[in-house]
């Protein structure tokens, strides 16, 4: 019961932030220096043209106006055409997103599977040298910028080592599993694809590591906090006390209740994965979100670019909601007190 | 170092056996000396109390016992600890948690944040039965229904299901004593167990902890600063003061005759002993800084009668008047007695 | 006016112990490794070259894409000029961005926050309204966006990140105001009349600051990451600006045989990123009250 009452309160507040987003990429679409309606005419075009398309884009009605216009459109799934493309924005998003969400994935996965060990062994030793190579490790990791760590990886492991493909999602000289998912590592399996599952998996091995490499840093850092203060907690000095062995109320104990609060960050990691993947997928000619976006900005496509933005905002709100009320029902305490 | 087994206890072996330790814990610009010579011991089913007020070292005493503090954390001046004839100073982790919670097991000041908040009551009691004993999940349930029972608790099967924030303060307590005695415990450590609970709880609590160990033959070392809590549930006493034990005796005797300057003074402080409408006794000073502990008696600073000599180097236990009646001051020991 | 006089000093409250304050930094070796490899990544890029005569710019086709060697120590680029100078001056525009965005966006972000909690009522609820919408788009992706817009230049991208960084110090500064407002010796001030500068003054001179200070540590780093990948898109520094990130960029066609066009300007990105954090982190912990040594 209580928890419904909580779930009512987050989806209002996430009305009122989609809201938000919708009133900052509007401000920023009006930011653009510029007349939208010149530019698209043509620097030929006579004045009175420029007025007749500024009229029909709806340009020239108050700025309020507008915004109700652009609200409606956003209700409606209509983010606008793209000037490079020539498609609906929603539609291009729609190509494109399933091949950034296997990514992030992959590299959450990833992250989360190096991230946790290493923030335990930071958090039970600490000080001791292990916490201070796995800090300078997770520090590395955040401040290794991104673009720059996938071009070495590619150079070291495509270019001298040949281990892994050099960019793309799949082997190009076989046929992509059809698209059920979009995933192709979930598609090719559906379909009982061997050889495109490989190749999918090689193809995404090096995108993955280099996204979630920063990221590795991020987790250990959350788990290792977290740990901190669990291991000084009083239950932990009981379960010691009762003859419970470290290991046993390291892993048992402290993990899990850490483990609760650390949810939330993978909220935020979700969000620095979604950027991250703009500058990856660019290294790595990733078909993906964060390619089309690079390319739009590098057109000038402004409708592409805001679109992005208000679908990854979205989608960033999304994962934060799910991410809270999965605390809320991990956390006994915080589900009787409601 | 061997472990001996419960059938060979002589009635006044000595379960626990604190000779002269002196510990210090190393801070910036030094060290702080939490002990000084503490010398303690409890016996087969006995209840002994340690009194004194906070900072005195009486809780990092129970805490060593059962090797809890982090062998890193502090250095060893001085002394020894024997465990159930253990040396708990160098025993390695896995001998000291074979003892802990079975044998030898310890109950802590605050019930609220003892126990994991996330799991439910009987799973962690449980959980902790299995580390010891070779039982089913069956059976382990059983034995901790039976151990909650013991502690008066009603609907034991209902409590287990719960979670620790769900029960009151003295439940949980209640609970985590019978957690204790599940291991059928030669020695149980209790570091002011009722501090943090409600008058009328406290009394039930400490009851039915002394009943229980009284019909276990457990002994029980009980940490508290309440005289009162001392008077009424203990056997023989400690009175601690800056990480020294200043007198020691049973608690008849030290109650009704105390010989150190200190007790005296934490006696006279009481409500109960103050006649009505006057301002109570507090003792002048404060406690010293442990970093630079006194040269001379740890007390001479506060205490009104003391002498030149009570500066200059520590007092030597004097027995006073009844049999292990001892008390560490220069004034009994200027009137001629020694031990 | 003495009693808020003395309340506004905040040199009266601030001593440092020195012996106390090596005792920790021993015990946390990655704050002063952090500290040596700023001071040495700003001697080398804004000292050094006054020293050297090395020309960022000197084009000699003769030596193109040339490995490193005695005479270029990083190679050079496509047009033979030493990549070794050009990093060096490019730390020159990446600090330098970093230093001003975290000036311009803790600046305003620390007066805004202060203002608004000491202010109060619809002030406060206003302003902190337009911070909780700013806040809701990721902020790496509205950078993005914002930088986009304003089109493609080292300043706009500046200003795009500065701009969405000041919500955080607004959220910082106004928490720590709002506790402290509630304090004894700022309520004792305010019945004597003190007006909000003066208030403002004392509690971010005194206790608002660490905080503040760790944050900035740490978006330093940040900010000269961000600024390096937005050139790195195309939508920050433009070529032949030798910003480090622009570098990468350039050097990204030739990386997989001239490894060292991509490679030194993003090692110097890594280095300097990795400094500030480790700068940033050993602050944070020797103000964390968790962390308090015995």
């Amino acid at each position: 019961m209580a928890f419904l009452n909580i779930v009512r309160r987050r989806l209002g507040f996430l009305v009122l932030v989609v809201f938000g987003v919708s009133v900052v990429t509007f401000v920023i679409s009006h930011m653009i220096p510029g007349d939208p309606a010149r530019l698209i005419a043509g620097p030929h075009a006579s004045n009175a043209v420029v007025a007749n398309i500024r009229h029909q884009l709806g340009l020239d009605l108050p700025l309020w106006q507008q915004y109700l216009h652009y609200a409606n459109d956003l209700l409606h799934g209509n983010l606008g055409v793209s000037i490079r493309t020539g498609r609906p924005v929603a539609q291009d998003i729609a190509t494109f997103l399933p091949a950034t969400l296997e990514l992030v994935v992959v590299a959450l996965l990833f992250a989360v599977l190096a991230g946790v060990p290493l923030g335990v062994a930071s958090a039970v030793w600490r000080d001791r040298p292990i916490d201070h190579v796995s800090r300078a490790l997770a520090v590395t990791g955040i401040s290794a910028p991104a673009f720059w760590l996938g071009l070495i990886l590619i150079a070291v492991f495509y270019g001298q080592l040949g281990w892994f493909p050099g960019g793309g999602r799949i082997s190009s000289i076989l046929v992509p599993p059809p698209r059920i998912t979009g995933f192709y590592l979930v598609d090719s399996l559906l379909e009982g694809n061997w050889a495109d599952f490989v190749s999918s998996a090689r193809h995404i091995a090096l995108p993955a590591i280099t996204l979630g490499f920063v990221n590795i840093g991020i987790i250990a850092r959350q788990i290792r906090s977290a740990m901190l203060d669990q291991l000084q907690e009083d239950y932990v000095r009981t379960a010691r006390a009762s003859g419970l062995s470290r290991a046993r109320v390291i892993l048992g104990h402290a993990l899990p209740n850490a483990l609760i609060p650390s949810v939330t960050v993978l909220g935020l990691t979700f969000g620095d994965l979604l950027y991250g993947a703009v500058l990856t997928e660019t290294i790595f000619a990733w078909p993906g979100m964060g390619d089309y976006v690079v390319a739009s900005i590098q057109a000038l496509d402004f409708p592409a670019v805001m679109g992005f933005t208000i679908v990854v905002s979205f989608a960033y709100v999304l994962v934060n909601l799910a991410v809270d009320l999965a605390y809320l029902a991990l956390d006994p305490r915080i589900t009787e007190v409601g | 170092m061997t472990v001996m087994g419960r059938t060979a206890e002589v009635a006044d072996e000595a379960l626990l056996d604190i000779r002269e330790l002196s510990i210090e814990f190393p801070v910036y610009g030094g060290a702080v000396r939490a002990l000084d010579g503490v010398s303690l011991e409890v016996r087969r089913g006995e209840i002994v109390g340690v009194v004194g007020e906070s900072g005195c070292g009486k809780s990092v005493t129970s805490l060593l016992a059962l090797g809890l503090l982090p062998r890193d954390g502090f250095r060893v001046r001085a002394g020894a600890i024997g465990l159930l004839g253990t040396d708990v100073l160098t025993a390695s982790e896995r001998e000291l948690g074979e003892l802990r919670g079975s044998r030898a097991a310890m109950i802590f000041q605050e019930p609220l944040t003892a126990l994991n908040p996330t799991r439910r009551v009987g799973a962690q009691m449980i959980e902790v039965i299995r580390r010891h004993q070779p039982l089913g999940k069956a059976a382990a349930r059983d034995l901790a229904v039976r151990a909650l029972g013991e502690m008066r608790i009603a609907d034991a099967a209902e409590v287990m299901r719960c979670y620790p924030f769900e029960l009151s303060g003295g439940m949980r307590q209640r609970v985590l004593i019978a957690l204790a005695f599940s291991g059928d415990p030669a020695i149980l450590i209790a570091d002011e167990p009722t501090t943090a609970l409600d008058v009328t709880v406290q009394r039930q609590v400490l009851t039915l902890l002394r009943e229980r160990a009284r019909r276990s033959h457990t002994a029980v070392m009980l940490i508290t600063h309440d005289m009162g809590v001392v008077s009424q549930y203990t056997d023989r006493v400690y009175v601690m003061y800056a990480g020294r034990v200043v007198e020691a005796g049973s608690t008849r005797d030290v109650l009704s005759a105390p010989a150190h300057p200190y007790t005296r003074a934490l006696l006279n402080g009481l409500p109960e002993g103050a006649p009505p409408k006057a301002p109570l006794r507090a003792i002048p000073g404060s406690v010293p800084d442990l970093r630079a502990p006194p040269a001379g008696c740890a007390f001479a600073p506060r205490c009104e009668h003391a002498a030149a000599r009570c500066g200059e180097r520590p007092p030597m236990f004097t027995r006073t008047g009844a049999a292990g009646h001892t008390a560490a001051c220069w004034l009994e020991h200027m009137e001629g007695k020694s031990v | 006016m003495a009693a808020v006089e003395s309340l506004s000093n905040p040199r009266a409250r601030l001593r440092l112990d020195w012996g106390y304050l090596a005792y920790r930094l021993r015990r946390s070796p990655l704050t002063v490794v952090g500290l040596l490899m700023i001071v040495g990544v700003l001697l080398a890029v804004f000292i050094v070259p006054l020293f050297l005569s090395i020309n960022p710019d000197k084009i000699d086709l003769a030596a193109r894409l040339a490995a490193p060697s005695w005479q270029h120590w990083f190679g050079t680029d496509e047009v033979g000029r030493d990549i070794f100078t050009r990093v060096l001056y490019g730390g020159r525009i990446s600090i330098g961005v970093g230093f001003f965005v975290v000036f311009v966006s803790a600046g305003s972000g620390v007066i805004i926050g202060a203002l608004a909690g000491v202010i109060g009522r619809w002030v406060d609820t206003v302003v902190m309204r337009i911070m909780d919408v700013i806040m809701s788009v990721p902020s790496l992706v509205l950078t993005l966006a914002l930088a986009a817009a304003l089109g493609p230049s080292l300043w706009n991208a500046m200003l795009a990140i500065a701009l969405v960084r000041i919500p955080a110090y607004v959220r910082l500064v106004r928490g720590q105001t709002l506790t402290l407002r509630e304090s004894g010796y700022v309520k004792a001030a305010r019945v004597f009349g003190a007006n909000p500068w003066q208030l403002m003054r004392w509690h971010i001179a005194a206790n608002a600051l660490p905080p503040i200070i760790v944050q900035a540590t740490l978006d330093v780093g940040n900010a000269i990451l961000m600024a390096s990948a937005l050139s790195f898109i195309g939508l920050g520094a433009q070529p032949p600006t030798a910003e480090w990130g622009a570098m990468v960029a350039t050097g990204r066609n030739y990386i997989l045989d001239q490894w060292w066009y991509s490679g030194f300007p993003g090692a110097a990105i890594l280095f300097t990123a990795v400094a500030f954090n480790f700068l940033g982190d050993g602050l944070r912990d020797l103000i964390d009250p968790k962390q308090k040594v015995r």
